[in-house]
């Protein structure tokens, strides 16, 4: 190792990093711009539009930001007023008088007016706007609130104190041009966005689901496929190639798939560069990110390649539509035959036949509300039956034969950490997990299967744990709900990888 | 508030959650950018600093709270954003897509370095203060030493000489690091 040692450490991950950034402290910020610095970090982040936007963003709180924008009078400046369009795009900026007559015969949405003027613009407007909006939440609160207790309790004071503001606000401007307006309405409304008096699991539910649909992280466990090297390969200037030569990400989607997209180093991040982002236009993104958790093996690659396209959807949320991971070569996956979700008592079951009898793992494609992830079942005897969604789609991606059995004492855990940050409720969890394992008679292992137990209990919690084995060393994190307490930062806590099966070619074992 | 909690509040309250953002971290931003743009002005300097936390709110989905915290992912984005700067002040042409892949090394070569990277990382979480706050702004933050001591109420030379030793152990240690 020749390098000197800024470079050395210019070379790490994020994940190596953090060894020895996470506890250092840097508290100096005398001589730093920093106001400046956050007008400019609003400005260009685009929150500083979404708030007087807010109108435009599907969101009752955000409304009531707006509200609080207008009332700030922000950005004025030298008596001028930016023009946004509907997109979130500052067109330019004009007089104040002649930004009123702009407002009323474009209708378009304008920051810095005083609030009569706002009125004035909105009356000239279509009033049907707001009440669109508000309709729409109360509908979609409505059923939710129902189940809303209501309890005054001193943890949602500020909180409620909020809302109360909001509503206020709201009402000052926006009541009028509202039909049938009703401010106790209004008022449930933003409580239960804001889960006042909400238990915590419907509160759980509408924050995960609602408030964060559109941009909730999609599933992170890797899901690994053994590539054939000789294969084309998906390189940078292979990709930005496709993407230069075609419009849609439809058309690019198709063109990635031709080709054989695999990972070629083990990069993470933004630290080694190998992505590319395309932006089609305002409201659409493509990112692919190459080389992410890949490495080499003498047959081929193993690892997965993200190609993540992203749309926003009517709230300004990016929706995460796509995601591309190497193809399994190693066998067709036509060999399975995979039903419809059908109702069994009070779930959904799906069910895999093959006429293959001897075991193997089945990727499955997996489509949820026309979200794409990965899953792997095990295929045993012919057969396989799963719990899933109603509306889940499946379709089979490839599949790995070549099962060995494992021993108990074939992992040996050699560090593990739960921490237990964040108390939702007496009743669940969400805690971060890490383990690592030796597997000394495994050196590339392209998925297992194993069950994991900690605190004398299997956890429920995880499920066929999926991992990849590399110079016999593998990890594994989770984010995961718990029902049961370990301890907030625990490393001594008891826990046991007890692996089952391993899929890989014979010649690595 | 937990970095995970921080993103939640991010995507809430995004105009709040900057401004604690730019609080609590601008001045570390402002100093890592500033070390690689060392002959750039300080609109500049501000401006790439502004484009680091904009750009985590952009990607926050990028940002994985199990595997680094806020502050590291920051310096992360930090360094390569300053990188982008110098590389397209030096060839202008260059965008962020035309960065080149990383070369291509057999799996022995890349476990190797990540193993004695990960080694020297360790030796200098190791180190007791004020040696490791050393270690940090000097070589990875990029802080002079004249910074450095200010910071740290010591002499430039006494900066100096505590990195120069621990810079020598490592080599010792290693075969080869040098300074």
């Amino acid at each position: 190792m020749k390098n000197s040692l800024d470079e050395i450490l210019d070379k790490c991950s994020a994940e190596e990093v953090d060894i020895f950034m996470k506890d250092f402290e840097f508290k100096e910020t005398e001589n730093i711009p920093s106001e400046e610095i956050y007008k400019k970090a609003l400005k260009k982040s685009g929150i500083a539009r979404k708030n007087i936007l807010g109108v435009i963003i599907a969101s009752a709180a955000c409304i009531a930001i707006a509200a609080v924008g207008i009332t700030a009078g922000i950005s004025l400046k030298n008596n001028s007023v930016p023009i946004i369009d509907n997109s979130g795009t500052i067109t330019e900026e004009i007089e104040y008088e002649t930004a009123l007559k702009y407002c009323q015969d474009n209708n378009v949405f304008i920051e810095g007016l005083s609030k009569d003027d706002v009125k004035q613009v909105y009356t000239n407007m279509n009033n049907s706007y707001f009440t669109e909006i508000y309709k729409k939440y109360q509908e979609e609160y409505s059923e939710k609130y129902n189940e809303n207790v209501l309890q005054s309790s001193t943890e949602y004071g500020e909180k409620k104190k909020e809302c109360d503001e909001f509503v206020e606000q709201f009402k000052e401007y926006y009541g009028e041009f509202i039909s049938d307006f009703n401010e106790d309405i209004l008022r449930q409304i933003f409580y239960t966005y804001y889960g006042i008096g909400l238990t915590q699991e419907k509160y759980k539910e509408i924050f995960e689901i609602r408030i964060f649909q559109g941009v909730k992280p999609f599933d992170e466990r890797s899901i690994a496929g053994l590539s054939d090297g000789s294969e084309t390969k998906l390189t940078v200037e292979k990709a930005k190639e496709i993407i230069a030569h075609n419009d849609d990400f439809e058309s690019i989607l198709e063109e990635f798939k031709k080709i054989q997209p695999y990972p070629d180093s083990q990069s993470t991040y933004y630290n080694n560069r190998n992505f590319i982002t395309y932006k089609p236009n305002k409201n659409e993104t493509i990112d692919c990110d190459l080389g992410n958790y890949g490495f080499k093996t003498p047959d081929g690659y193993i690892g997965k390649v993200n190609i993540m396209y992203y749309k926003k959807d009517d709230d300004g949320n990016y929706i995460i539509q796509e995601q591309l991971y190497p193809k399994i070569t190693q066998h067709s996956p036509d060999i399975v035959d995979i039903s419809e979700p059908k109702k069994v008592g009070d779930t959904y079951q799906v069910t895999v036949t093959s006429e293959q009898k001897e075991p193997f793992l089945l990727t499955l494609e997996e489509t949820i509300d026309e979200k794409l992830h990965r899953k792997m079942v095990l295929v045993e005897n012919g057969k396989c039956t799963f719990e899933t969604q109603k509306n889940a789609v499946y379709k089979a991606a490839g599949y790995f034969s070549g099962r060995i059995d494992l021993a108990e004492t074939d992992a040996r855990v050699s560090y593990k950490s739960f921490s237990d940050k964040i108390v939702d409720s007496e009743d669940y969890r969400d805690v971060s997990l890490r383990i690592r394992f030796d597997m000394e008679k495994v050196k590339y292992g392209s998925f297992s299967v194993c069950d994991v137990e900690y605190a004398g209990q299997k956890t429920t919690a995880i499920t066929d744990l999926d991992f990849t084995v590399k110079n016999n060393k593998s990890e594994y994190f989770a984010n995961i709900t718990e029902t049961f307490k370990i301890g907030k930062e625990n490393k001594d806590f008891n826990v046991n990888v007890v692996p089952r099966y391993i899929f890989i070619n014979p010649k690595y074992f | 508030m937990q970095d995970r909690e921080f993103v939640k509040f991010m995507k809430k309250k995004p105009e709040k959650a900057m401004k604690e953002l730019t609080e609590k971290y601008a001045g570390l931003i402002y100093a890592v950018v500033k070390s690689k743009l060392i002959n750039f002005s300080e609109y500049i300097i501000e401006d790439c600093t502004a484009d680091v936390l904009s750009d985590f709110y952009i990607n926050i989905d990028k940002y994985d709270f199990t595997k680094c915290s806020i502050k590291t992912w920051l310096c992360v984005i930090a360094k390569n954003k300053a990188i982008d700067i110098l590389r397209k002040s030096k060839t202008e042409t260059v965008s962020i897509d035309e960065i080149e892949i990383s070369d291509e090394n057999t799996i022995e070569g890349d476990f190797e370095e990540k193993e004695k990277r990960l080694a020297v990382i360790r030796k200098i979480n190791e180190l007791d203060e004020p040696d490791k706050s050393i270690m940090i702004r000097k070589y990875y933050i990029g802080q002079t030493s004249k910074e450095i001591a200010e910071i740290l109420d010591m002499t430039v030379s006494s900066v100096d000489t505590r990195a120069s030793r621990v810079i020598k152990r490592l080599r010792e240690y290693f075969g080869g690091v040098a300074e």
